[in-house]
């Protein structure tokens, strides 16, 4: 009954819950539902699940509206201005059930209702119009169905968690508002909540119960080496979060052998790879967008969803699910519900199997008795007995609960020994566990406290900690595009690496698992060894090794003996010497999947003579994207001289480039399109062969960046457009990139302004990623990178270098085979990187499907890393990851010889192994997995590792190997650009004005971006001295005037879509109404969201309403819109906005360069500002005299442009309006400079 | 399945979009407006390699009971009772190998099959991805047998029947009903949205009128082979 556009992020764990919850489904109006074998799709679309869970709902008795805001609640959590009422009525219905969450747009229709409903985050675009036939017209665009201006009543558009409803019985028509209403009346939630919920917080100030004690030391010891608590982890995870309530911050990329490979002892979480959200959803802000985000938990049995009674609202709720010692006693201890202990102690003589069938037997047996509270506890055992660890039990108990149908009758706490940090606690989550109880974290903590280690009460640390940890988890699951803890429960939203079907089977049933490796026996095996050593041995835990190499530790890729020999090989340029570098790395003890296997021929071998050349080989090979930023001027220039210098390509990464390197042998030939969109101007776009859309990237995959306010200094903040000392954020998401659609969008964007150019996207490794690079082939890219978990950075938190994402191996011969099966192979180039080092990882990669190579680390200890992992702190002491430029002078020994002789001898390995092969060039190996096989004589640790699938070869398709196509042309052909381009041509090449008109529509798009590259190219930033005119009438398609240049002049009568002014980079933009709409013009939608994303310059004048994310990452374009929607401003750096109407939310989150004027008339501005780093001013006071004058010539202009009914309103009365306006800056400027920049730009 | 591409790791994502007549009045134009949007936001769906499969677009309307009462007449000289609902099946096979299955269950629902109607298609439109894995397409006409007719009885009863039908195979693949019920039906297949129309022979017929109408368009595929 509904159309969705979207994707729901957490779909296994709503399918799970409903079948957790089934038994309970118990409605006269179905009285068959018991019968039903499957209530909800367990396979199929996520989409067709969604319809069937909301059509079970209302064929059930719920009304329609209450289904649809149970399904998919608006932001409530923390809304500071929504109603008491409506939100009782949301947080009622949250204790039965968990937000379907993602990116949402449904529509739907029952005959009579006529509806359509956005997510929460207002991810998914909804326009609309009303004509006077009386025809309503809702779509993801506006302009489907064209009509005279003059026809049209009204064009508005869906707000995040809104609604629209027709009822077509009655003629009426209602938004959110009426609608909460009359569902917040129909029961009395409020009160229900107050009488029956409890509150935890609220009441642990009276709590009278027993403090949190410390462990004897005794214990302590033996508890940290039985759960593998290693020094380096009290000093680099633990304490940094009890400190600053941060996560431990680290570089460079996890070097480590995988946990299934590891010869030391590996906590089974590290056999568990994050997921995250990627091209199909976008992950969230957790930090801007924080009012959508939520970790409420809430325990007691859950009730019958068709009912509404008082006693829906029992329920304990607490904040977090991560607990306080005061918590978890008041939880254990409350008046409602009964709990029970079970602790996860064995007997040694029984296996570790049949210790967690024991334990699901019995905890079925206490929830069957009315326990719903289950605390089991994972602690140091009594001598005799082993541990059942945490996430095995927590997994088996869960997935036992929903096989019976017993799940949601129960809450399962567990108090763990083994999970302290944030990745640790969000598996445990992730698998089914209600609550956590970190105790051995805890203890820690007061060590540390005891010895000195840490100041302050160790309670107050333990809160510190507590706080940290809540963030962590906020990050990761919005990572994965969730906003709510309780989508993420039982959500399994990992890859499993290592473990076999058995474990997989009872613990972990249908998470992804494609090597197998350890099974039962051998984690039985390693327990019992493991507690022999906590138990006998007297000396102190060890450091580790995990983090950072330890000599004798945990196997590091990029120990120091292969730093130094590879830094003495590519100095010297001895063959010898790399040869020596290469037979450490090739014969190491296996640490990657590809160590496994060995290339095998049953050619004869081919003297090297006739193997392709040195310098064919070399075109394959690029230098990973690493930004001016993150490494210094020298190391970035550095690199594409030598690059460039061997017919090979260098990234620019996300931090601009100095313009001063085009068309020089500095150049960057890669041009990358990151989230932050800095210094991308269309100078930049058109100065690139390849241009690089990076998605994610290896060490922080779902994140974004930062650039600590200490390393932009003069340079780097006029490159990106921004303030020196002001931190640079990059978003988690590109703001135009929410789904498939949108990355098609902004690839046809790119193409259309740099057409030359090739379409590059950069993907993460991880399950499903051949079906997302399938899409993107599908969207008409080029060439797709597929980067491992072990890619490099300048910064990111620990737990994400060394837990988010999966081997490349298994991400590029997914997507080999996906995009071979569905017939796309031929179309794209297929690229792998992370961790090469040798010829060997070139030949392997190729034999899984790549053609294209890329290289981070390799090129940077070439230049003189050291691998020292300190670049985040700016203190690089080979001047490479710094812009400290005394390290960078005294310390810099990098040169371009250097760089050249790693890739020369990496091209000449790859030739001596395709000699031995028997082939004559890599294309004949590309693909061809019969050239890999399982090598023979392997320990047994890694004979059980299956990765027969990592290396099938589909012979039936009728594909390619490899790509075939010179360019893969998008089916939209454009034509309205052209015909644009060719009608100006001539006034462009003789700079000559000229002003021509168009009729446009919805399905044309990116207009202004093929005529922008093209004046781009032919006079760079400064643009046209001459203006053009180009004129439209109708609606304008997406990405209307991107990367618009300097003296391009655009006008639209009628209305625009999303992403208007898109990288805007001079020029103006005018969007109006000449026959004004018939209705109310305050309401009145003009353009979509995410206008200006990215912009660096130019003007825009909307006479309308604008949609969410207006000016995100604004840097340096001024605008003048009616009104706007949620986060308008977010992250902007420089320009102005004004805006002369109501806005949404949040606005000026995470802004910290430009300035704004916003009209407030119904004083409700106060409460949307995010203040965290804005001020509010008032104009009308002397001595923002200045101000006042600016912004009165801005509203003259804006009037001049649009003949605006509002612009004209102000300046006929500006004295009245005077007092509502006010001024928005950024609490990092001086608002006596503010007007400086615009008086520069306007001369 | 051996390798690492899994055909169920889809997603859906796409267009969508809403055309209805305020007032309920019921027309052709709705239907050809939902079927312009569709075409106008082609460039959100994607393209297969045969260049005409497109990853699935539909619409879902509000039934017209006068257009299906002279289908069925005229097409099978069959009057329907007053009261029917629609069922839109995709089937692999012959729907007669499993009527007898099917009446058995309408009839535990109460209910009646009161005639079934090869919908009229066009295959020759379709790309050979899509071609290759087109179903046979019905339309069932299904009435309640109660004497006494009872609304939510008979919603209650369809959703039922419908259920316990799908589990004869629990497929998509095979057996997959797009849509079951007395007030709306859905037309979907695996074509770009500019083919719809010419796929379904009843969209091009002006009698065919809705009051509301439904519409997505996807980019990913379903059921590739």
């Amino acid at each position: 009954m509904l159309a969705h556009n979207g994707e729901i992020n957490a779909i296994q764990g709503n399918r799970n819950w409903v079948k957790a919850r089934s038994s309970k489904f118990i409605t006269p109006l179905i009285p068959k539902i018991q019968k039903f074998k499957q209530l909800v799709n367990d396979t199929g679309s996520d989409s067709s699940s969604l319809d069937n869970m909301i059509e079970l709902l209302i064929k059930g008795g719920v009304n329609i509206f209450r289904a649809i805001r149970m399904v998919m609640p608006p932001a409530w959590q923390n809304t500071q201005s929504l109603d008491a009422d409506i939100r009782a009525f949301h947080e009622y219905n949250s204790m039965h059930m968990e937000p379907w969450d993602g990116p949402a747009g449904i529509v739907m229709s029952d005959g009579k209702w006529s509806i359509c409903m956005l997510d929460r985050n207002g991810l998914r675009p909804a326009r609309y119009q009303i004509d006077d036939k009386n025809i309503i017209t809702i779509a993801s665009e506006t302009g489907v169905n064209p009509i005279d201006s003059k026809n049209i009543i009204v064009k508005g558009r869906v707000q995040p968690g809104g609604i629209i409803a027709i009822n077509t019985q009655t003629g009426e028509i209602f938004n959110e508002n009426p609608i909460d209403d009359m569902l917040k009346d129909k029961k009395p939630y409020r009160k229900w909540l107050k009488e029956n919920a409890i509150y935890i917080e609220s009441s642990l100030d009276s709590y009278e119960g027993p403090g949190l004690k410390q462990m004897p030391a005794n214990d302590f010891l033996k508890t940290t080496k039985l759960f593998l608590l290693y020094k380096e982890e009290r000093s680099s995870v633990i304490k940094p979060l009890a400190v600053d309530s941060q996560e431990g911050t680290g570089s460079m990329g996890d070097d480590t052998a995988l946990a299934v490979m590891s010869k030391m002892h590996r906590q089974l979480y590290d056999f568990f790879r994050q997921q995250f959200a990627q091209v199909t959803n976008p992950p969230i802000d957790s930090l801007r967008e924080v009012g959508v985000m939520s970790l409420e938990t809430c325990f007691g049995p859950e009730l019958n969803i068709y009912e509404e009674s008082e006693n829906h609202a029992k329920r304990l709720v607490t904040t977090s699910p991560v607990l306080s010692y005061k918590k978890l006693q008041s939880i254990i201890n409350n008046s409602y519900f009964n709990s029970k202990e079970i602790s996860l102690s064995y007997d040694r003589n029984i296996s570790l199997e049949k210790a967690i069938k024991n334990l699901q037997k019995e905890v079925v047996k206490y929830v069957k008795a009315g326990n719903p509270i289950i605390h089991l506890v994972e602690e140091l055992p009594e001598p005799g007995k082993l541990p059942i660890n945490a996430l095995l039990a927590v997994g088996g108990v869960h997935q036992e609960l929903v096989k019976i149908g017993l799940r949601s009758d129960a809450n399962i706490i567990i108090s763990s020994s083994s999970a302290r940090d944030t990745h640790q606690i969000a598996c445990l989550i992730g698998f089914g566990a209600t609550a956590v109880y970190p105790t051995l974290a805890y203890q820690t903590i007061l060590d540390l406290t005891q010895r000195n280690e840490l100041k302050g009460s160790p309670h107050e640390n333990c809160a510190r900690y507590r706080k940290g940890v809540n963030k962590g988890l906020l990050k990761i699951i919005s990572k994965m595009g969730i906003s709510t803890i309780s989508s993420y429960r039982g959500s399994q939203l990992f890859e499993i690496v290592g473990l076999d079907k058995d474990i997989v089977d009872l613990c972990f049933k249908n998470t992804t698992s494609r090597v197998k490796g350890r099974d039962f026996k051998d984690l039985d095996k390693e327990l019992r060894v493991l507690d022999d050593y906590a138990r006998s041995n007297l000396s102190d835990m060890s450091v580790g090794g995990l983090l950072k190499y330890i000599h004798g530790g945990e196997y590091h890729a990029y120990n120091p003996e292969i730093v130094k020999k590879l830094q003495d090989a590519t100095a010297t340029g001895l063959e010898t010497t790399y040869k020596e570098y290469a037979h450490l790395v090739d014969s190491r003890p296996p640490a990657m999947l590809r160590d496994l296997l060995e290339v095998s021929s049953s050619h004869k071998k081919i003297d090297l003579k006739e193997v392709e050349s040195e310098k064919n080989i070399l075109t394959r090979f690029d230098s990973a994207g690493m930004s001016l930023g993150a490494i210094s001027p020298k190391a970035h220039e550095t690199l594409a001289e030598a690059m460039n210098a061997l017919g090979a390509r260098s990234n620019s990464g996300e931090g601009g480039e100095a313009s001063e390197r085009y068309g020089t042998s500095k150049m960057s030939k890669i041009k990358q399109v990151a989230s932050g969109r800095f210094g991308v101007t269309p100078h930049y776009l058109v100065n690139a062969e390849v241009l690089q859309i990076k998605i994610a990237q290896g060490a922080k995959p779902g994140e974004g960046g930062q650039l600590p306010g200490g390393k932009v200094n003069k340079l780097i903040a006029k490159l990106r457009y921004s303030t020196q000392g002001v931190t640079l954020i990059s978003p988690p998401p590109h703001h135009d990139i929410y789904s498939i659609e949108d990355l098609a969008q902004l690839i046809y964007d790119l193409k259309e302004v740099n057409p030359r150019a090739l379409v590059s996207v950069k993907l993460v490794s991880e399950p499903g990623v051949g079906t997302i690079a399938s899409g993107v082939a599908k969207a008409y890219a080029d060439l797709i990178t597929i980067s491992g978990h072990d890619g490099g950075t300048g910064a990111s938190p620990l737990t994400s270098i060394r837990y988010a994402g999966s081997p490349w191996e298994l991400g590029l011969a997914e997507a080999h085979q996906s995009l071979r099966n569905s017939g796309l192979r031929h179309k794209v180039r297929l690229q792998a990187d992370g961790g090469m080092k040798t010829g060997l990882d070139v030949i392997k990669a190729a034999i899984l499907g790549a053609e294209s190579f890329g290289f981070g680390t390799g090129p940077m200890i070439a230049m003189g890393c050291k691998y020292l992992r300190i670049c985040h702190l700016n203190n690089c002491a080979t001047g490479v990851a710094t812009q400290r430029e005394d390290l960078i002078k005294h310390h810099f020994i990098g040169d371009k010889e250097k760089v050249m002789n790693y890739f020369k001898f990496i091209a000449n390995d790859v030739r001596r192994h395709l000699s031995e092969i028997g082939v004559e060039k890599i294309e004949d190996i590309i693909g061809q997995t019969q050239y890999l096989e399982k090598m023979k004589s392997l320990d047994k640790q890694y004979q059980s590792i299956d990765l027969s699938d990592l290396i099938y070869k589909d012979n039936s398709l009728n594909e390619s190997f490899f790509c075939t196509s010179k360019k893969n042309n998008p089916w939209d052909k454009g034509l309205l650009a052209k015909k644009i381009l060719k009608e100006a041509k001539d006034s462009i090449d003789n700079e000559k004005s000229i002003s021509l008109d168009f009729r446009i529509s919805n399905t044309d798009r990116s207009i202004g971006g093929l005529i922008s590259g093209y004046v781009a190219k032919k006079y760079g930033e400064p643009g046209l001295i001459n203006p053009i005119n180009l004129n439209f009438a109708g609606s304008a398609g997406q990405s209307f005037g991107c990367w618009n240049a300097n003296g391009i002049q655009l006008m639209v009568d009628g209305d625009a879509n999303d992403y208007v002014g898109k990288g805007m980079n001079g020029g103006r933009i005018v969007i109006k109404n000449e026959t004004p709409v018939l209705a109310s013009n305050e309401e009145t939608v003009l353009v979509g969201n995410t206008c200006l994303y990215g912009a660096t310059g130019g003007e825009l004048y909307v006479s309308g309403r604008a949609g969410e994310r207006f000016a995100v990452r604004n840097s340096g374009a001024s605008a003048v819109i009616e009104g706007a929607g949620d986060h308008c401003c977010e992250y902007m750096t420089g320009g102005q906005v004004t805006v002369l109407g109501s806005v949404g939310a949040n606005f000026g989150a995470g802004m910290t360069g430009g300035f704004a004027y916003v009209l407030d008339e119904d004083k409700s501005f106060f409460d949307k500002c995010n203040r965290g780093l804005v001020n509010l001013e008032r104009i009308h006071t002397e001595e923002m005299q200045s101000h006042r004058k600016h912004l009165k010539e801005t509203i003259a202009e804006h009037y001049k442009q649009t003949n605006s009914v509002k612009a004209k309103e102000l300046i006929e009365d500006f004295d009245r309006f005077e007092p509502y306006f006010w001024l928005v800056v950024p609490a990092a400027s001086n608002i006596q400079d503010l007007l400086k920049a615009t008086t520069a730009n306007a001369a | 399945m051996p390798g690492l591409y899994k055909k169920e790791d889809f997603k859906d994502n796409c267009g969508f979009g809403l055309v209805s007549n305020i007032d309920g009045i019921k027309s052709h134009k709705v239907i050809t407006n939902s079927i312009n949007a569709l075409i106008s936001m082609t460039h959100r769906g994607g393209v297969g390699s045969d260049g005409k499969t497109g990853d699935g677009c539909g619409l879902l309307f509000d039934i017209d009971h006068d257009y299906f009462r002279n289908a069925v007449s005229k097409e099978l000289d069959i009057k329907l009772p007053e009261i029917f609902a629609v069922g839109q099946l995709f089937y692999n096979n012959k729907i007669e190998d499993i009527l007898p299955e099917i009446n058995k269950i309408l009839k535990n629902e109460k209910l009646s099959l009161s005639a079934i109607r090869k919908v009229p298609v066009k295959k020759n439109i379709l790309g050979k991805i899509a071609l290759d894995c087109s179903p046979n397409i019905y339309q069932l006409f299904i009435s309640p047998s109660e004497k006494v007719f009872n609304e939510q009885n008979f919603d209650t009863n369809l959703l039922q029947a419908r259920k316990f039908i799908e589990e004869i195979f629990f497929d998509d693949e095979i057996l997959y009903f797009c849509s079951f019920s007395s007030k709306t039906i859905v037309y979907k297949g695996l074509m770009l949205p500019n083919a719809i129309k010419e796929f379904y022979l009843d969209l091009q017929h002006k009698d065919l009128t809705a009051s509301s109408c439904v519409f997505p368009s996807k980019v990913f595929n379903q059921h590739e082979s």
